[in-house]
């Protein structure tokens, strides 16, 4: 595919006569080159685990984040380059505190998403509409609880987004999706959920796994003050990763 | 020289403060009033721009109850100029927005209707951007956001927002006219707001019904026959309320029905 490089590769906007848009083709490609993350929604709430991917002992580890939070009850896990993906999260940050703003209410997990799906396609080669001169290089695993329970949402370059039990993305998705397949269940707890994110991380990761190299979010569901069911985003501090890779 | 001693030089030119103290009396106060209303440094155009008033005033009464799993709107379709003159004898001041928001006013029909426009457009928005109807709660939050907006040139109306929750119960929303919101079981507003509410505030609210009296249970059949006869009430003793009730009446699960009685028209 890279070999044939034809015309239809110059313009972002352009289809080729078989009806393909290669660059946002190689956008999705783009994410592949990415760390792993993975998402899991079980009844008890919902999970990203993500690998931080230390290329150097040089690096602040503590300053990578692969996990951001988009509001209280929602967060977003991505995979591909990350600077892109600092627009998205800041359109879903934005969105979210403009629906609070606006309604005095949670937004829908679901609804950020699709906001961000939006944006993920305004791209074009002419200055004055497009916002980006090519697609967004990033998948993103949108997590979170709502009134209609807990939530995941995979969007990808293309701005299709898909409603998920479980998904994986970057490096090792294929891999760890198939293991995703076979060892996910609907009745699956939290804590099992998080092992299996864990093992599945520590399968298809190149280094070791360890505790400076994960991280993990969990969205459990709780009720707020007007009896609306939302949920609280909790970053696993290192004690309770150290606690969890241990017991592997 | 204050304007003082110059209106009284001027008096003093005029007339005799001896021989005619009322005629000098008289003078001084004319110079006074003119001195106070147009004093030389205001030209014309300023005095003018200062009784240009943006607003004005339609009067009329709305109200609402809220039930179990209803809510009564009711408003007179009596539009007025200046408090005496009949302009419209039939004009809805009551605005369903969908099958279960029901937007009334009270104050300045202009801004009435730019503001359920305005409303009406969010709701078509929101139906895209969220793929569901928007509910009671959120349009009461968005036009509380709304009204806020414009805090320094306000929609000057007294909005009162009623509908079916997402719980199915009747919703009742009242408004002052920079987007103080506030949930109530009854609300009423313009004109005859201070009738209204005593009398919702004795028979729904049951506030100031004497200990030992029947409290009846709110039904959908008392509520509108309330709210009837306080607006039989108002047009007695209101003159810019009259000429006939239109009654809003939203149903969980049902349709929005209309329903009109007549009201003196004098």
């Amino acid at each position: 595919m890279f070999l044939t490089r034809s015309e239809y590769d110059r313009g972002v906007n352009t289809f080729s006569p078989e009806g393909r848009l290669f660059q946002v083709e190689y956008a999705i490609e783009a994410v592949k080159l990415g760390s792993t993350s993975i998402g899991i929604r079980t009844k008890e709430g919902v999970l990203l685990a993500a690998e931080k991917r230390v290329s150097s002992k040089l690096m602040v580890n503590d300053t990578i984040e692969k996990i951001s939070k988009v509001d209280d009850h929602i967060g977003v896990t991505f995979a591909g380059l990350i600077a892109d993906s600092r627009t998205l999260v800041e359109r879903a940050q934005v969105e979210s505190q403009n629906f609070w703003f606006t309604y005095n209410r949670k937004i829908r997990v679901e609804d950020v998403t699709q906001s961000v799906a939006n944006l993920a396609l305004q791209f074009g080669d002419d200055d004055a509409k497009a916002s980006m001169s090519r697609p967004f290089g990033v998948a993103m695993l949108f997590a979170g609880v709502d009134t209609e329970g807990p939530k995941l949402f995979h969007l990808d370059p293309s701005g299709t987004f898909i409603d998920c039990l479980a998904k994986a993305i970057g490096a090792a998705s294929d891999g760890a999706e198939q293991n995703l397949k076979e060892q996910y269940h609907e009745s699956m707890t939290l804590q099992e959920g998080l092992k299996l994110a864990l093992s599945i991380l520590k399968q298809v990761m190149e280094e070791k796994l360890i505790t400076a190299n994960v991280e993990i979010v969990v969205i459990k569901p709780t009720v707020d003050e007007k009896g609306r069911q939302v949920g609280v985003f909790e970053r696993l501090p290192d004690s309770k990763l150290d606690e969890l890779i241990g017991s592997l | 020289m204050s304007f003082y001693q110059f209106a009284l030089i001027q008096m003093a030119l005029k007339y005799d403060a001896k021989h005619d103290p009322l005629g000098a009396m008289r003078a001084f106060k004319t110079a006074f009033a003119d001195v106070e209303e147009n004093p030389d440094w205001r030209s014309r155009r300023l005095i003018e721009r200062q009784r240009w008033n943006p607003y004005s005033m339609e009067g009329g009464s709305t109200c609402a109850v809220a039930g179990d799993n209803f809510v009564v709107v009711a408003s007179d379709t009596r539009m007025t100029a200046g408090e005496i003159n009949v302009i419209n004898r039939e004009v809805d001041k009551i605005h369903p927005l969908s099958d279960n928001i029901v937007l009334t006013t009270a104050g300045f029909h202009g801004d009435a209707l730019q503001m359920r426009k305005l409303l009406e457009t969010h709701l078509h928005k929101y139906r895209f951007d969220y793929r569901s109807n928007m509910t009671v709660d959120l349009c009461a939050e968005l036009l509380a956001r709304n009204l806020y907006y414009r805090r320094f040139f306000p929609y000057y109306t007294g909005a009162i927002l009623a509908g079916i929750d997402e719980h199915g119960k009747g919703a009742v929303f009242s408004y002052d006219p920079i987007g103080c919101i506030e949930r109530l079981p009854y609300s009423a507003s313009g004109a005859a707001e201070p009738m209204l509410v005593p009398f919702l505030d004795c028979q729904v609210g049951h506030v100031t019904l004497s200990e030992g009296t029947e409290r009846p249970k709110l039904t959908l059949e008392r509520a509108t026959a309330l709210v009837r006869d306080a607006f039989r009430g108002c047009a007695e003793r209101e003159i810019t309320t009259g000429d006939s009730i239109h009654l809003v009446i939203a149903e969980a699960g049902k349709p929005i029905r209309h329903e009109r009685r007549k009201l003196r028209e004098d």
